[in-house]
């Protein structure tokens, strides 16, 4: 019953288990993950001893509050959560269109934390999650490694993902965001991925669809897998690959995984309408199509099977691309949305859809960003490139792949560099383990780290020359020593190099940590919320204005006052002022966006009888003026003016808001940009210099201000606050009334 | 002591005429002593009469309308004098925030005593009062317009030598009393032998004698631009009027329940939703509150952002209709406004749930689907019974006996997971797998 | 009358430089001819007609618009006041301009000459500078038109609507809109969006092509598809050209080289942007240092004696050094404050 080898068995054999050695190697493994893990999360701590356990700006403010709602009311209730204090008076479906991943998963960990007896809040886990995460996601990335090449590759990319600023970026404590559990998941989909092509396996297979589900439940980026997964098996495909275990793992993996992303509600039918998904169905029909070929092959005479192939795949290839058109054209596929677009044609997203412009995690990266987030990894990344093209398994072939596209996107989106990152962990490693292989082999050790690979290459090839009797395609690699294994074995003999070489990559992998740790502290663990600045002799303040802002609606207005403001402080006030507001980060609905815009841009006499259309009781604006802060609405004023313009042309014109060709604020702009309503607000009894856009301001340059009444400005004038007048009980117009008060 | 008893008596009869509402009643009168147009006195008694009770100062006493920011009256009556401004206690801003906390405001001029105040308070309303010295004239009949008619249906008199108003856009504001088409207003003093039409100050209606105002809280104002207007039959309909006698209109309480009586609730879309709408008229000949007769004439509008539905009352006060198809944030909006009644405004915003997911029929129900719920149980089913045959027939890889072809059953075993799994995508491997 | 008209054009004709100079003389030619024609035919239209390209649209040049505004008009003018200039950069020019034209030549074929009510006229910034400032145009893309006028010369009083172009912005395709726009000045227009043919057969006729040849080489095609060097070049490059920021050139359009009134500018200071040669230099230094850590990897083994290891190995180590501080040195310049140092050797 050779046959019955499972592959799982041989999946667990690495180590000689029961021989002292083995045993404390293990224990040795044991204590360097986690050591790995450990210095993964304590550097991610940085935002909360630098300012204090809160939650960061923006999305994870929703994302908290979303959590904090999960667990007040439970699931069902989740599920079904209208929420009806935002984007008033549209409101939100909110269970419906998000990622519940993220809130499950903290709800159970407070869950299992109170349970185990540990009173802590459900802030702190938000708070605390993605570090946490990051610890797993270090483990997942040497799982995956660790099948790549051997342990110490593992080891090694479990310390670069985990210590790379471009993932720190996005799990720094407080950073309660999607990304924060899918790079864990993404990691461990693709593990189960190369697992279950690696050996056939249903059950891997299943367990990379589970994971691709928890993914698909958590983080809108799960397309990344859904594409990168039938890309590897198409090039595989290509590359005349074909595999009964290839066609295993894949069919297991896309049927269960569909059928299980569909069961969240925001993805819906997606899975089998958008175009996005398009390439997963069509590689599941093309693998069926060339399964059935390959038991053709067994069959029938060679030359009747060539004739069988070309007629059918000229046939098929024509249908296809016929049936998918018709489709899209017919409205049943739906067309690519928008963002996915912007990936493609940058200018698409430039003309069309300036929301999505607006945003500056949309932008392309400048190749700073990829050194600030990579250091020296970024060269170590085409090495690793190089090595696994020089071995190409199957596995490898996926590595590939997935760098070059992740390569691709991540130069067009800021925010890719993300899932750029493990790839580039793990291609490092692989280089820097291939040099200490090479380098660094002294007797005994490399011996037990080395058993690892032959013997699962061993049972690997066992397995395959088995198969290989049915396998009708089967042109693998030749009865040769692997590259990898081939490094190994001829080493340099020389001491010196020996030493320099591995000296000098020490030094850089030294110098990786230090960069990361500087990145960090001085980039990614500013909450946002809360901004230092330092005063001129050098002493370090914190600028509280938000909370302080947040706070006095919170504690002074009605309980159901409507706030408006610019989208992206609509999740902060929702969530710590927990007022209604109009429109939010969770940019749904253009036109609202466009309406709140354009309040802001035309002048109080068109906006008021906007302000009581909405329902409006304040209005919320960020006034960089006094303290330099370059974030402020006067200068997002352009994407509003933007945004509004292209729905009201004929109320909001963009040229109108220039003097000369230039964005001027203060006395000398033109009229539209001196009595828009934004610009009344921010300036509004300001005299003195306006720093961010260094113009002089005086008395004179906001003579009157009239439908609303300040009620509120922060103690650095960041936030200001005005209250929206009721109608004048005597029919006057709100100038008029407003002037005869102030007699 | 006659006149006493006189004034006991009239103020009984009085009372079986109108009765004041309980928070209107307060009334003060300043006046000057040298406005000898008006019998002061006499018009104190009245008004006494009536049920309410009259303080009456002159303006030289500076009567406070306000006291630490509370009202002190609720009905002020301000017969100008020849004084040209009331003092520091009775401002205009004294007088537009009387009416902000609720009072009610009459005010007269007229061409002779034509204080600055006055004209300031008008100025603010909206209108214009002619400047002193103009005088309403009519010189071929004694008609005059009356233009409201649930508060003076009618009007006529001799007002030759009345103050006049010219209305601005304020749309709040009522012409009560306007002159005849005949009739122009021009200064009589100025008068010289080539007085031409562009001296003259309004023509015809636009002489307006009698202005009301009712601000959007219900306090009510009027001016008028002669005594003779608080005289008779016209006097008593203005200040029962401006005193919230006549045509007082209150709203209760406005509800909104659901199908099971539940209110204050989120509602679902499509849900069957009543509202009713409690709304009372001062009745002045009982003093008392009675549900207000024309309910079928008040509108409710169901609206987010724009209306959804407008539906007029049934006389009952409520209405039933159904949620509409759409989730948001929907307001009870009611807005009455009839000229010369109270305003009555009421904005309820209640949450349009969508549909729960529990909410939807489930799929053995829709006899649609049974087609397909039958397509999964037979996969099922037949997968099940794959698997169990396939356990159950004896192993042919181990002696290869029952083998045609040795190739096909070597990989059987070894692939065994994966056709397996590529079973349960379908069943197309199950007939192949039963021949072998 | 017909020889008054015939004389105007000779007018405008004189000065035209237009492609359409050999219809309007053949034009020309017919009427001298046929002179006798009834005058109350003899339109400006008719003029009009003689200007218009094969793709329905008039392009402008001063004389033509002299002529149009000189003239009484029975028609309506739709004019697209534009211009395809790099430096204006208007984007939205680019991406309307293309269906003014379709609309424009949708209109020519479902309307004979004499039924035609409507004229689309194309002003480019560039060959139109005079028309722009008499007819007060002070941006682009603008769609104006002009009603049928009978009194001469008052241009601007003419003017019947602007359409400010933010009125199509939200929609990928301007087609519909501009049809909108067009039916209350009774011109309708039906979409006939023909199957593109052409490009269908000139896409099967690339396949064919490239199959046959492809079949004809199949052995050395193959052999290609199958060279792992080919593969591991292209992956290779794309790579570090992507993580260089070679997307972001792209997409951004920056300019190879930044100049300070003396001297070419290599580098950017600003963290944010970059010039297209950063890019270069950036990737040159990433190949150069994966170049030399491949070779220490795969090389320097396979020399024979350990003096020549030590020797490859030390001048590796040495050049990784220096390139490496090359390249933080040059981030240091876009980068303020980086405290991490290598040698202090910069080219930047």
């Amino acid at each position: 019953m050779s046959a019955e080898t499972t592959p799982l068995q041989t999946a667990v054999l690495p180590e000689k288990r029961g021989t002292k050695h083995g045993k404390l190697l293990r224990v040795i493994k044991f204590i360097i993950l986690s050591s790995i893990a450990a210095a993964a999360v304590s550097m991610r701590l940085y935002s909360v001893l630098r300012f204090e356990s809160i939650i960061h700006e923006y999305d994870p403010w929703f994302n908290f509050r979303a959590t904090k709602y999960l667990s007040e009311h439970g699931y069902q209730k989740f599920l079904n959560w209208f929420d009806n204090r935002s984007w008033y008076p549209l409101g939100r479906v909110t269970g419906g269109t998000l990622f519940p991943g993220l809130m499950v998963t903290s709800n159970i960990v407070h869950k299992l934390l109170l349970f185990l007896g540990l009173p802590v809040d459900i802030r702190e886990v938000c708070v605390l999650f993605a570090p946490a995460f990051s610890g797993l996601t270090a483990y997942f990335t040497y799982l995956l490694t660790r099948e790549m090449k051997d342990d110490v590759s593992g080891m090694l990319a479990a310390l670069f993902v985990g210590m790379a600023p471009g993932y720190i970026s996005r799990s720094v404590a407080g950073s309660y965001d999607n990304e924060a559990i899918s790079i864990t998941l993404l990691m461990a989909t693709f593990y189960f991925w190369i697992k279950a092509v690696k050996i056939g396996s249903v059950l891997y297979a299943s367990i990379c669809a589970l994971s691709y589900f928890y993914m698909v439940s958590a983080w809108g980026g799960y397309v990344f897998i859904t594409n990168m997964i039938p890309l590897h098996v198409f090039v595989l495909l290509l590359m005349g690959r074909y595999h009964a275990r290839l066609y295993t793992a894949y069919c297991t993996w896309y049927s269960l995984g569909t059928l299980a992303s569909m069961q969240i509600p925001f993805v819906g039918t997606l899975p089998v309408k958008g175009s996005e998904h398009m390439s997963a169905l069509g590689v599941f029909g093309l693998l069926q199509i060339v399964a059935f070929a390959s038991f053709l092959k067994s069959k029938v005479t060679p030359k009747q099977f060539k004739l069988t192939v070309i007629t059918s795949t000229v046939a098929i290839i024509a249908l296809s691309a016929f049936g998918l058109v018709a489709l899209t054209y017919a409205g049943i596929v739906l067309p690519w949305t928008g963002r996915f677009y912007s990936l493609w044609d940058t200018n698409y997203a430039k003309i069309h859809i300036p929301i999505i412009a607006s945003v500056s995690e949309h932008q392309p990266t400048p190749w700073t960003s990829f050194f600030m987030d990579l250091s020296v990894l970024t060269w170590f990344f085409p090495v690793g490139v190089y090595l696994a093209i020089q071995e190409l398994r199957d596995e490898h072939v996926f590595l590939i792949v997935y760098a070059v596209f992740a390569s691709y996107f991540s130069g067009v989106m800021v925010r890719l560099v993300l899932t750029l990152t493990p790839i580039v962990a793990v291609c490092s490693a692989i280089a820097i383990s291939a040099l200490l292989d090479v380098y660094n082999t002294s007797g005994s050790e490399k011996e037990t780290v080395d058993t690892n690979t032959p013997i699962a290459e061993k049972s690997d090839k066992t397995t395959k020359s088995k198969a290989k009797v049915t396998k009708v395609n089967d042109d693998a690699k030749p009865d040769q020593v692997s590259f990898f294994d081939s490094l190994g074995r001829k080493t340099v003999g020389s001491t010196l190099s020996r030493i320099l070489a591995v000296s000098s990559f020490a030094l850089y992998i030294i110098m990786f940590v230090k960069q990361s740790d500087y990145v960090t502290e001085s980039a990614y663990s500013s909450p946002s919320v809360v901004l230092s600045s330092s005063s001129p002799d050098g002493q370090t303040f914190l600028i509280d204005d938000f909370r302080e802002a947040y706070y006095w609606l919170r504690m002074n207005t009605d309980e159901d006052a409507k706030i408006l403001s610019w989208w992206d402080y609509g999740y902060q006030i929702g969530g710590m002022a927990d007022r209604t507001t109009l429109v939010d980060n969770n940019t749904w609905n253009n036109t609202h966006i466009g309406m709140v815009g354009r309040i802001m841009s035309v002048d109080e006499d068109r906006a008021y009888p906007l302000l009581l259309q909405h329902d409006v009781d304040y209005i919320l604006i960020i006034f960089g003026g006094a303290i330099n802060f370059n974030g402020d609405d006067l200068n997002k004023f352009l994407w509003m003016i933007r945004i509004s313009g292209g729905i009201w042309p004929e109320e909001v014109k963009e040229s109108d808001y220039y003097t000369n060709g230039y964005y001027q604020v203060g006395s000398d702009s033109s009229d539209a940009m001196r009595n828009s309503l934004l610009h009344k607000m921010s300036f509004w009894r300001f005299q003195g210099m306006d720093r961010p856009r260094r113009v002089k301001i005086d008395a004179n340059t906001v003579p009157s201000l009239d439908i609303v009444e300040e009620a509120y400005t922060s103690a650095n004038w960041m936030v200001r606050i005005y209250r929206v007048k009721k109608p004048d009980e005597f029919g006057r117009d709100l100038h008029k009334a407003t002037a005869f008060d102030n007699k | 002591m006659v006149s006493r008893l006189l004034t006991i008596l009239l103020a009984l009869c009085a009372s079986v005429l109108a009765i004041p509402p309980p928070e209107s009643q307060r009334v003060l009168i300043v006046h000057d002593e040298a406005n000898s147009d008006l019998d002061v006195q006499s018009l104190g008694a009245d008004l006494v009469s009536r049920g309410y009770n009259v303080d009456v100062a002159q303006f030289t006493q500076h009567p406070q309308l306000l006291h630490f920011g509370e009202r002190v009256y609720d009905n002020v009556l301000i017969l100008s004098g020849k004084l040209k401004a009331f003092g520091k206690t009775l401002r205009a801003a004294d007088f537009l925030q009387h009416m902000k906390l609720g009072g009610n405001l009459l005010m007269l001029s007229t061409p002779k005593h034509n204080p600055s105040t006055v004209r300031e308070v008008a100025d603010q309303l909206g209108f214009t009062v002619a400047p002193k010295g103009v005088e309403y004239a009519n010189d071929f009949n004694n008609d005059l317009v009356a233009h409201q008619a649930y508060i003076i249906p009618e009007a006529s008199g001799d007002l030759n030598g009345a103050s006049v108003a010219k209305l601005g856009d304020n749309e709040l504001l009522l012409p009560l009393i306007s002159g005849a088409p005949t009739s122009y207003s021009f200064n009589r003093m100025k008068q010289a032998a080539n007085t031409t039409v562009s001296d003259v100050f309004a023509l015809g209606e636009d002489n307006t004698l009698a202005v009301g105002l009712q601000t959007l809280s219900n306090s009510r104002f009027a001016w008028i631009g002669s005594p003779e207007l608080l005289k008779g039959e016209i006097g008593n309909k203005l200040t029962s009027w401006v005193f919230k006698e006549m045509n007082n209109l209150r709203l209760v309480k406005a509800t909104h329940v659901n199908e099971l009586g539940e209110s204050d609730v989120f509602y679902q879309v499509n849900e069957p939703v009543v509202y009713c709408a409690q709304v009372e008229e001062w009745d002045p000949k009982d003093g008392k509150w009675y549900a207000y007769l024309y309910r079928d004439e008040i509108q409710l509008e169901l609206r987010m952002l724009d209306p959804y539905y407008r539906l007029n009352l049934k006389r009952t006060g409520c209405i039933a209709f159904n949620m509409p198809d759409q989730y948001g944030m929907f307001t009870f909006h009611l807005d009455y406004k009839t000229p010369g009644f109270s305003f009555l405004k009421d904005d309820q915003i209640v949450t349009v749930l969508q549909r729960s997911n529990d909410a939807w029929d489930r799929s053995w129900t829709i006899t649609n689907s049974w087609v397909y719920l039958g397509g999964v149980t037979t996969s099922v089913m037949g997968f099940m019974a794959f698997v169990v045959l396939y356990l159950a027939a004896p192993s042919v890889g181990t002696d290869g006996t029952e083998s045609t072809d040795g190739k096909v059953e070597k990989a059987s075993s070894q692939t065994k997971k994966a056709e397996s799994s590529s079973a349960s995508t379908g069943t197309k491997s199950e007939p192949k797998k039963k021949k072998s | 009358m017909a020889v008054v008209m015939a004389k105007a054009r000779q007018d405008i004709h004189a000065s035209d430089y237009s492609s359409n100079v050999n219809v309007m003389f053949v034009l020309q030619l017919l009427f001298g001819l046929l002179g006798l024609l009834p005058a109350c035919i003899a339109s400006s239209s008719d003029l009009l007609d003689s200007y218009v390209s094969n793709d329905g649209v008039i392009y402008a040049d001063d004389q033509i618009i002299q002529a149009i505004f000189a003239q009484e008009r029975n028609f309506t003018l739709c004019a697209l006041f534009t211009t395809e200039r790099e430096s204006v950069n208007c984007q939205f020019c680019k991406v309307f301009a293309p269906d003014f034209k379709l609309v424009a030549s949708l209109y020519d074929k479902q309307t004979t000459d004499s039924e035609k009510e409507m004229y689309f006229l194309y002003v480019d910034l560039d060959s139109n500078r005079e028309a722009f400032k008499t007819l007060g145009m002070t941006h682009v893309p603008n769609l104006v038109f002009y009603p049928p006028a009978t009194a001469k010369g008052d241009i601007k009083r003419g003017l019947l609507a602007e359409h400010k172009f933010t009125t199509f912005l939200r929609d990928d395709s301007q087609v519909d809109v501009l049809i909108d726009i067009l039916k209350p000045y009774g011109v309708n227009i039906e979409i006939v969006t023909e199957f593109p043919w052409s490009k269908l057969i000139e896409a099967i006729g690339l396949a064919i092509i490239t199959i046959v040849v492809g079949f004809a080489f199949r052995e050395k095609v193959l052999k290609l598809w199958r060279n792992k060097k080919i593969w591991l070049a292209i992956s290779l490059m794309s790579v570090i050209m992507f993580i260089s920021g070679h997307m972001y050139n792209v997409t951004r359009g920056t300019k190879f080289m930044g100049y300070n009134g003396k001297d070419y500018v290599l580098i950017d200071p600003s963290f944010q942007s970059q010039f297209a040669v950063e890019t270069q230099i950036v990737a040159v230094l990433y190949s150069s240092l994966a170049f030399i850590a491949i070779g220490m990897i795969k090389l320097v083994s396979q020399l024979k004696t350990r003096s020549a290891q030590s020797l490859a190995t030390i001048i590796c180590s040495l050049a990784l050094l220096v390139i490496c501080s090359i390249l933080i040195n040059l981030f240091k310049v876009k980068s303020y404050g980086f405290p991490i140092s290598l040698l202090p050797i910069s080219l930047f």
